[in-house]
């Protein structure tokens, strides 16, 4: 058995893990959770042994380095680190729920990296460049960083998700607060990005026989059409809020016009008091019942969202630091504005602005909950997007 | 009446106060400017401007060639950019001025709390407040089995073991313990927002002071100056470098696996330092750093012939003119001593000669037509083509970039060393600004940890008589992290109950 085999299994030992969690939160079954637990701790080793063994095996091949040289390797090594968090944080916090989020985190990141074609999982010598002891503290860092950073998101997703108490997805009776229809917008967002990577992930993974494809296009319809259901469902609620019938929803079909209208729907106060359609929505409490009740209340969530952030803060500031240290003494500058760096410096700008927020301005809840989604955004496109934009960082290319 | 005649004594003659006065009167009047910059609502919106800036600046390549440009955006954009400074926004205008608005606003703000904070930090006998402790909600409490004076001197002794500070009180009730720890961590915000500032400090140290350049020095030669990236201008070093050697290695799949250059620096014609410099270990000498970037492969005949010679050109010469405004380029056949027309009357331009081998700035840059360009209504200016390097014109920064085009130069294959002579491009810089922002590094990291994970933690364990017994209630508080708080006092009530 080599690393790449090992680590391959670990992705699926995540993937189990994760559906253990989330058939635990869904099907209320604490054993699962308990199971998931054990899954991801044997999910954990196997990444552990899989990143010792790459090391090894480049020495075997004769050209020995830390296995944190590229796109494979440090996805590899995100997936640990998120992993590790979330599993010290549901010892000490005692609620396995969490884990439907941070692990199929984890999960896509090793499938990402085992499955992408853009992604090789070969060992590459290191070029002279990166051959510096800077450079391994750098990635590590960076990683620790954005794994808390990850994590954060998680609670920031639970937060959004705890927000929709009372919100009967298929039903058109009654009214909607906008911040649940804003919330509920930004989660099905969320989920259908998930959803469009796994999906590229499947599809370069195998070549498909018809019927199989025909299998996965039925599922995704059917998980669309369900969504859009929702949305229409929700829609019509919005407009019950804004005093409105929900005939309304047909000025959507306007061109042009319906951005206007999209934008009233998500942002439009509803009537202060009882209109024709009923009392205001009151949008939130911790008296959630159901599937909610059993995430962590929002006051914890709230409270884990900005220690995560505060970890991943450090720890993407030393990341910041030793790269530059690292370009100092490969170049002889620390600092050249080059994308990669320039949006490092961005998320570190967002998540700056998330501490004065929360420290000072007193925000919490929700704002805190938007900008550490947007702070986790800013991470992905460090990470990823930067490669499609013209620069001269070569590192983290597959 | 005597008090009015101290103040007006004060007022005239202790020049510190007259001094304080005068100060506050400046500062009632540039109280706006104080209220602008002393609030964190602009710092949220700065550091957010900041960020969504900088976006600009990885979309748009910056510091191209300014024809690149003309021709991606055409010219409306690329004027109305050009104006705005977008093509190197990171140092345009408006970018600087948020960079400035963030320095002020980090000085105001740390200034007008910090007065607060240091007779927080700094008193000698740290005042408790035993009805604050009283009415907290979270306690711990259990029965001592002494009364409180035997009590409190066994709990003080454990307790300073945590505790940097502990005292005992009498209170109407009994005996009251109060310890804290960490005062000073309340300090760590201003140590990270001073880093801030030593970082932006530093980089104007280096960009006032420092230079970033240049240069290419075949085996066995040396050079005395550098070229400035960016502007071009020829730079004295103040000492030579001398090209021993240079090599690279490969690994089996044919990689490059190291580049090394054996350097040694000659000072008033003697050496004195020697190094090998790679990539990722530069030679450092008087504030001078030397880095390896690139390497090459001299044009064969050099080695032999470093003579010029005049008149054994190439038989085709075809130049490239590239213009600037319309983003064309143009190729036209020249001979030499021949003047051509240069396209939408750009002036004229001649050969005059063909050196096999040309100096620049004292350095060997190989087989190099010289030119004369008499632009339209201006002085002609001296041109040098050298052909291993089309894009040398450019530097210049003329309102067109000459090249030699259909150069025949051999492909380069890595591993071919026999008789071949390479040069190696260097990376110069100097940045005296550099420890200081590094100094910030280190601050920034440290003062990060500390106002994250540490906090001043105040104690309270009141020991109530109750008969023999005593009742002992314990409360605690912090600045940051209250739940841990919480478990730590925990954890000292059950280490206490056991005693
Ligand atoms: C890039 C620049 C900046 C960085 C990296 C930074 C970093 C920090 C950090 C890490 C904290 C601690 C937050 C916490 O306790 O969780 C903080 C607090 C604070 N920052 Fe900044 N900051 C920056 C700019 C500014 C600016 C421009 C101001 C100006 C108003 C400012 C004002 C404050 C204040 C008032 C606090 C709270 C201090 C306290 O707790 O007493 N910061 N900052």
């Amino acid at each position: 058995m080599n690393s790449s085999v090992l680590l391959s299994i670990t992705t699926f030992t995540y993937g189990l893990a994760a559906f253990l969690y989330i058939a635990s939160w869904v099907f209320k079954k604490p054993l699962s959770g308990r199971l998931a637990f054990w899954v991801a701790l044997i999910g954990v080793v196997g990444n552990t042994a899989g990143i010792i063994m790459r090391w090894v095996e480049s020495y075997r091949l004769g050209i020995g380095h830390a296995p944190l040289s590229n796109m494979y390797e440090s996805l590899v090594f995100f997936s640990w680190t998120i992993v590790i968090i979330y599993l010290v944080i549901e010892r000490q916090y005692k609620n396995a729920v969490i884990g439907a989020f941070a692990t199929p985190i984890a999960f896509l990141a090793m499938a990402y990296a085992s499955m992408s074609p853009n992604v090789s999982d070969r060992i590459q010598p290191l070029i002279p460049a990166l051959k510096s002891n800077w450079l391994i503290a750098h990635v590590i860092t960076c990683f620790l960083g954005y794994a808390g950073f990850a994590v954060a998101f998680c609670f920031s997703l639970m937060y959004l998700v705890r927000t929709l108490t009372n919100l009967n997805l298929f039903s058109i009776q009654g009214r909607l607060a906008r911040s649940k229809y804003l919330n509920l917008n930004i989660i099905m967002l969320i989920f259908n990005s998930f959803l469009a990577v796994i999906c590229l992930i499947v599809y370069k993974l195998i070549s498909f026989k018809t019927v199989y494809i025909i299998i996965a296009i039925f599922f995704l319809l059917l998980i669309q059409s369900l969504q859009l259901l929702i949305y229409f469902f929700q829609s019509i609620k919005r407009l019950h809020d804004l005093d409105r019938p929900g005939s309304h929803l047909l000025l959507s079909l306007i061109p042009i016009y319906n951005i206007y209208f999209n934008l009233v729907l998500l942002f439009k106060e509803g009537t202060r008091d009882v209109n024709q359609y009923g009392h205001p929505d009151q949008y939130s409490d911790d008296t959630a019942i159901g599937l909610l009740g059993i995430l962590p209340i929002r006051r914890i969530l709230d409270e884990l969202t900005h220690q995560m952030v505060m970890f991943g803060f450090l720890f993407l500031s030393i990341g910041i630091i030793t790269g530059a240290v690292w370009a100092n003494s490969a170049w002889g500058s620390y600092w050249s504005w080059d994308p990669k760096e320039t949006w490092s410096l961005i998320t570190w700008f967002v998540y700056a602005t998330f501490l004065h927020a929360r420290m000072m301005r007193g925000w919490s809840g929700k704002r805190i909950a938007y900008l550490s989604i947007l702070g986790f955004m800013a991470v992905i496109f460090t990470y990823f997007g930067v490669n499609l934009l013209p620069g001269l960082h070569s590192y983290g290319l597959g | 009446m005597f008090d009015n005649d101290k103040i007006i004594w004060f007022d005239c003659c202790c020049p510190i106060y007259s001094f304080i006065t005068k100060w506050r009167y400046v500062l009632r009047y540039s109280n706006r400017f104080w209220k602008f910059f002393v609030s964190v609502k602009l710092t949220v919106v700065l550091l957010l401007s900041l960020a969504v800036t900088s976006i600009v600046g990885t979309v748009i390549p910056q510091n191209e060639n300014p024809a690149a440009y003309f021709r991606a955006y055409g010219e409306f954009v690329y004027k109305l950019f050009d104006l705005l400074g977008i093509f190197d926004m990171y140092h345009s205008w408006w970018f600087q001025l948020l960079i400035l608005l963030l320095t002020i606003n980090i000085v105001v703000c740390s200034i007008d709390r910090l007065s607060a904070t240091w007779k927080i930090i700094f008193v000698k006998n740290p005042s408790f407040n035993l009805s604050r402790f009283r009415t907290l909600s979270q306690k711990e409490v259990f029965t001592g089995k002494q009364n409180p004076k035997e009590l409190s001197t066994v709990y003080e002794t454990v307790i300073s073991r945590q505790f940097g500070y502990t005292r005992v009180e009498e209170t109407d009730k009994g005996l009251c313990i109060f310890a804290e720890k960490w005062r000073w961590t309340r300090f760590g915000v201003y140590i990270v927002h001073f880093s801030v500032i030593l970082l932006l400090l530093g980089g104007l140290i280096g960009s006032l002071f420092g230079f970033e350049g240049f240069a290419i020095i075949p085996e066995d030669e040396k050079i005395d100056s550098i070229r400035i990236r960016n502007t071009g201008q020829v730079r004295s070093l103040g000492f030579e470098v001398l090209c021993d050697d240079f090599n690279i290695s490969f690994y089996d799949n044919g990689t490059p696996k190291e580049y090394r250059s054996s350097l040694t620096i000659i000072e008033h014609g003697k050496p004195v330092h020697k190094k090998d410099i790679i990539v990722n270990d530069p030679l450092r000498y008087k504030g001078i750093n030397i880095f390896q970037s690139s390497y090459g492969k001299m044009p064969s005949g050099t080695l032999q012939n470093k003579k010029i010679h005049k008149k054994d050109p190439p038989e085709d010469i075809t130049l490239n003119f590239a213009s600037k405004k319309s983003g064309k380029a143009y190729k036209i056949k020249a001979v030499i001593g021949k003047p051509v027309d240069i396209p939408e009357g750009l002036g004229k331009f001649v050969i005059i000669e063909y050196r096999k081998s040309a100096d620049f700035g004292g350095q060997n840059i190989g087989q190099t037509y010289m030119g004369i360009l008499t632009p339209k209504d201006k002085d002609p200016v001296n041109i040098m083509l050298p052909l291993h390097f089309p894009n040398f014109d450019k530097m210049r920064r003329g309102a067109v970039v000459i090249s030699v085009a259909e150069q025949k130069t051999k492909i380069f294959n890595p591993g071919e060393k026999s008789n071949q002579r390479y040069y190696t491009g260097l990376q110069i810089t100097k940045d005296p600004g550099v420890w200081v922002v590094y100094t910030g590094f280190i601050g920034m990291i440290i003062g990060i940890f500390i106002t994250f994970f540490m906090s001043h933690q105040r104690l309270c364990i009141e020991i109530v008589k109750r008969g023999k017994k005593s009742d002992v209630i314990i409360t605690g508080t912090a600045n940051k992290n209250k739940l841990a708080m919480q478990d730590r006092i925990k954890k000292i009530s059950e280490k206490l109950i056991n005693l």
